[in-house]
């Protein structure tokens, strides 16, 4: 209805501002991330220009594939527990009896709270002498003597992380699943029923196939959350112990920041960035294979 | 989109009836159980901390930590009020960044959303995608250029900045939870006002924001959580240092503590200013840049020497594990039996029988005395101690020693304190070369001429590290020094940067003499760091913990040991040694034990001092 030369011109005044806001602060910094990714620079000297050689370093540092490696660990341990045990929160709750319509509350509150929050809690109650961890599985017999936690075994360290992460966000996945469910329509549930399909039956031949697209966007939020975490391992490990803990955020966080290795750190981050990218074409492709 | 689905999920909930009949029957109590289990799962941690902020602060670092407070007390809120800047600042400031956010994301979106929904713009799909982009990259890959445009605009530091921030990483969900929204404004509704002669603006204002107030209210309430809650890029924008306004060490002190007679100044070398962190570490950077790195790089270890006066060994032992999961290097603790500090009766614990609890206590720093009193026990059964203590800690034992000093403690207790310094020394000497060969496997039998008299002595079984290090304390340039080239393995001395530059290098004499590689030597530097965000708050520690030791303050006047205040000061003091080849600092602990000081020094500090000259 606007279809006139001048209507052109009105929408792109509403339009100019958040475009101008946009090119000013995401995509100039990442053109000059890519610029600085090949240069050496630590802010004293003018930046020299060496090419690839970030780069090249990137795939020869030791840290970088070792901090990698644990963020991927960590990815994979953590994404099924959430999806799978968000999913079957979703199951239990999605009706809505007041005790479920409360229990769904309940799992749901962490996830308000944020993560640099919830990170100090659960440092606290992982502490080896002051936290409850410790003394709730004393209590109960299943430990013999505190454990240390946090900062001196890496695996030890990864999995309080994970339980701690898993209490924090698992209410996110739980809910975009209890809406998907909720919007089957009941036609068709009814049917099965009518059917004689079992509770499972149901679940796997027509719960899951008609929620498959929520299941693919929350696997990539938590994915992608996963692969680039940061906050609960600087606030609860620091990377200890010797940076068996960094993830890959960290590393870059430490390169460009107390570093000041900041054509190196930006080398990183591109890299990283690639690799969350093909993580939502991967996911983009299967959500449109879902689609057809 | 995720809003929009938990939108578009309620309104169609007429499943619930036929589930709930699913369920029915038995699996209903099952229901309820799990229900009820997830609950106290999640509900736990929660009401533990809340719990736990109304205890006192003696029940809350009770060990082990008890469940429910015997007593409600407030001093934990009254504390948090005050605590560093004060509690009103930070939520001001999380309020401010967060109502900016709100309302840069609403005034940029809101228009964008409308252009991208309802005008004929070429090229519209392409902008919409360029509007996406922060979906696609991770900001955090975003914040090293962004913190370099934002220090040239003066950015950094500010609460506008930090907004703009978290403006950037909210619009692509803004944009598009907006747009599906115009999208789904029914078209009649905008025509029937254009022929009343409306503008686009009033279209906007009059039909389209009162049909979107709960799209907008849901983009707000995102935007706030995202501000609220963000946390990496606040961290490196927000360098803590300038967020406190406390005036510079230059201006007049307002807070009370400054310039009182007898006040020293704990920072000798060189003058401290107060900068953000990564301005701090450049202006570092340019200083040193053409001097001095030894082959050792910018890496440091750090150590605790627990001070075993004053204490309680909860206390003691707390310390000590908080410190061998932090990522100290050392763990170490005193040789005296009598206070060394103020009041020489107060309580002290006996060094290596605390060593051997701490063996078995800690998991991975290594442990030693600081230094230990060689007059105090026969060499030979000191080798043999360390010896057994380095099984028990699994090889993490290191043997430290000097020649003792405290008359009143051998006086007391009728240990030999010989005839002086010198004598004392040669003592050491003897043992010293009696101990390195028992840690090596070696036999000692003593020629009668010196204060020993072993008799072909050998220890088994040998330590479990192939080659245990002995620790030597002490700066006498003439035999202290020349057993330190001759044995030691790790060095420390006390003193300020040109004094102990001084003795490193009548050390290397010594080695060249001796025909020792020096660099075989990791030089260490005893200090007593105490560390808050601000230098009046780490002053205020520092003279509790004097009160704490019952030490007559004017006594430590000329100490330049302590070294009291924020981390980027203790970081440049940490430097002005490293400069001179100290890349080793033990920092004396007293009781009541400081857990943010140690946290701070691996955890802030240490990185600072390690980031500062890499890659030069």
């Amino acid at each position: 209805m606007y279809a006139n030369r001048r209507s052109k011109w009105i929408g792109l005044l509403y339009l100019t501002p958040a475009l101008l806001f946009v090119l000013a602060f995401t995509v100039y910094p990442f053109i000059q991330m890519i610029w600085v990714s090949f240069n050496n620079w630590s802010l004293i000297t003018p930046p020299r220009f060496i090419g690839l050689d970030n780069f090249e370093r990137a795939f020869g540092d030791d840290q970088f594939w070792i901090s990698l490696g644990f963020t991927l660990k960590y990815t994979l341990i953590i994404t099924p527990i959430l999806m799978i045990g968000g999913y079957l929160i979703a199951l239990l709750v999605s009706s809505n009896s007041p005790l479920r319509r409360f229990t769904r509350t309940v799992v749901f509150i962490p996830v308000v709270i944020g993560l640099g929050v919830s990170s100090l809690l659960w440092y606290w109650l992982f502490s080896s002498d002051f936290g409850f961890v410790n003394r709730i599985l004393l209590d109960l017999g299943l430990i013999e003597r505190p454990v240390l936690w946090l900062g001196v075994d890496a695996d030890r360290s990864n999995l309080a992380i994970i339980a701690s992460i898993v209490w924090k966000v698992i209410g996110f996945g739980m809910i975009l699943f209890v809406g998907a469910i909720q919007a089957i329509p009941t036609e068709i549930t009814e049917a099965t029923m009518v059917d004689g399909a079992s509770y499972w039956q149901r679940v796997r031949r027509v719960i899951l196939p008609l929620t498959r697209r929520t299941v693919l966007l929350v696997t990539l939020i938590s994915v992608i959350g996963s692969l680039l975490a940061f906050d609960q391992f600087y606030i609860m490990t620091a990377g200890q112990p010797h940076n068996e803990t960094a993830t890959s955020v960290f590393y870059v966080y430490l390169n460009s920041f107390p570093y000041l290795k900041l054509g190196y750190g930006a080398a990183l981050s591109l890299i990283l960035a690639a690799i969350v990218l093909s993580f939502t074409v991967v996911q983009m492709l299967l959500t449109r294979r879902s689609e057809a | 989109m995720s809003a929009g689905s938990v939108l578009a999920a309620r309104e169609t909930q007429g499943a619930r009836g036929l589930l709930s009949r699913l369920w029915a029957g038995r699996t209903k109590y099952l229901v309820g159980a799990v229900c009820l289990a997830l609950c106290t799962i999640m509900l736990t941690p929660l009401v533990l901390s809340i719990l736990a902020s109304f205890k006192s602060t003696a029940e809350a670092a009770a060990l082990p930590p008890v469940y429910i407070p015997s007593a409600i007390t407030l001093d934990s809120y009254e504390r948090l009020w005050t605590y560093q800047a004060g509690l009103p600042t930070y939520l001001g400031n999380s309020f401010g960044t967060a109502f900016m956010t709100i309302a840069f994301v609403l005034l940029l979106t809101v228009p964008a959303a409308y252009a991208l929904a309802r005008f004929p713009i070429p090229g519209k799909e392409l902008m919409f995608v360029l509007l996406l982009l922060a979906l696609i990259i991770p900001y955090q890959a975003l914040l090293t250029p962004m913190f370099l445009m934002f220090a040239q605009f003066k950015l950094t530091n500010s609460l506008i900045g930090l907004a703009i921030l978290h403006t950037a990483i909210q619009i692509p969900f803004s944009v598009y939870v907006l747009r599906n929204s115009f999208a789904a404004v029914p078209r009649e509704l905008e025509e029937a006002a254009v022929m009343d002669g409306a503008n686009s603006w009033q279209v906007l204002r009059r039909i389209f924001i009162p049909s979107l107030v709960p799209a907008i209210i849901t983009v707000a309430l995102f935007a706030f959580i995202t501000s609220w809650n963000e946390f990496l890029g606040a961290l490196v924008m927000m360098s803590k240092g300038s967020s406190f306004t406390l005036p510079d060490r230059d201006q007049p002190r307002r807070d009370g503590l400054g310039d009182a007679p007898g006040r020293r100044n704990h920072f000798h070398h060189p003058v401290h200013r107060r900068l953000p962190a990564p301005a701090e570490v450049l202006r570092v950077r340019a200083s040193q840049r053409s001097s001095e790195m030894n082959e050792r790089g910018t890496g440091i270890s750090l150590g605790v020497a627990l001070w075993s006066q004053a204490s309680t060994w909860p206390e003691f032992l707390g310390a000590a594990r908080r410190a061998d999961q932090l990522g100290f290097d050392h763990v170490q603790t005193w040789d005296h039996i009598y206070a060394i500090f103020g009041d020489p009766h107060q309580p002290i614990f006996e060094g290596y029988a605390a060593l051997a609890a701490l063996a078995q206590a800690t998991e991975r720093t290594r442990l030693g005395l600081f230094v230990g009193a060689n007059t105090f026990r026969n060499p030979a059964l000191v080798a043999k101690t360390m010896t057994t203590i380095d099984h028990i800690s699994g090889g993490r034992a290191v043997l430290g020693i000097g020649g003792a000093w405290f008359e009143l403690e051998h006086r007391a207790f009728g240990f030999d304190f010989g005839s002086g310094f010198g004598q004392r020394l040669d003592w050491l000497g003897e043992a010293v070369r009696a101990i390195r060969t028992l840690l090596d496997g070696g036999e000692v039998t003593s020629d009668g001429t010196g204060r020993y008299a072993f008799d072909h002595l050998r220890l088994a079984p040998p330590p479990l590290q192939a080659h245990m290090p002995m620790m030597i304390g002490g700066g006498g340039e003439r035999k202290t020094l020349r057993i330190v080239a001759r044995y030691a393995d790790i060095w420390n001395v006390f003193g300020l940067p040109e004094t102990v530059n001084h003795k490193n290098a009548v050390l290397r004499a010594h080695c060249a003499d001796v025909g020792r590689d020096d660099a075989a030597i990791e030089r260490s530097v005893g200090c007593k760091v105490i560390i808050r965000s601000t230098e009046a708050a780490a002053q205020a520690r520092y003279e509790e913990i004097i009160r704490h030791n019952r030490i007559d303050p004017e006594r430590l006047v000329d100490d330049i040991t302590w070294w009291v205040g924020t981390p980027e000061q203790i970081a440049e003091t940490i430097r002005s040694y490293r400069a001179v080849g100290f890349h080793t600092f033990l920092c004396e602990t007293p009781a009541p034990y400081d857990a943010e000081t140690m946290e701070t020094l691996i955890n802030v500090v240490k990185p600072m001092v390690e980031g500062a000259e890499v890659h030069a």
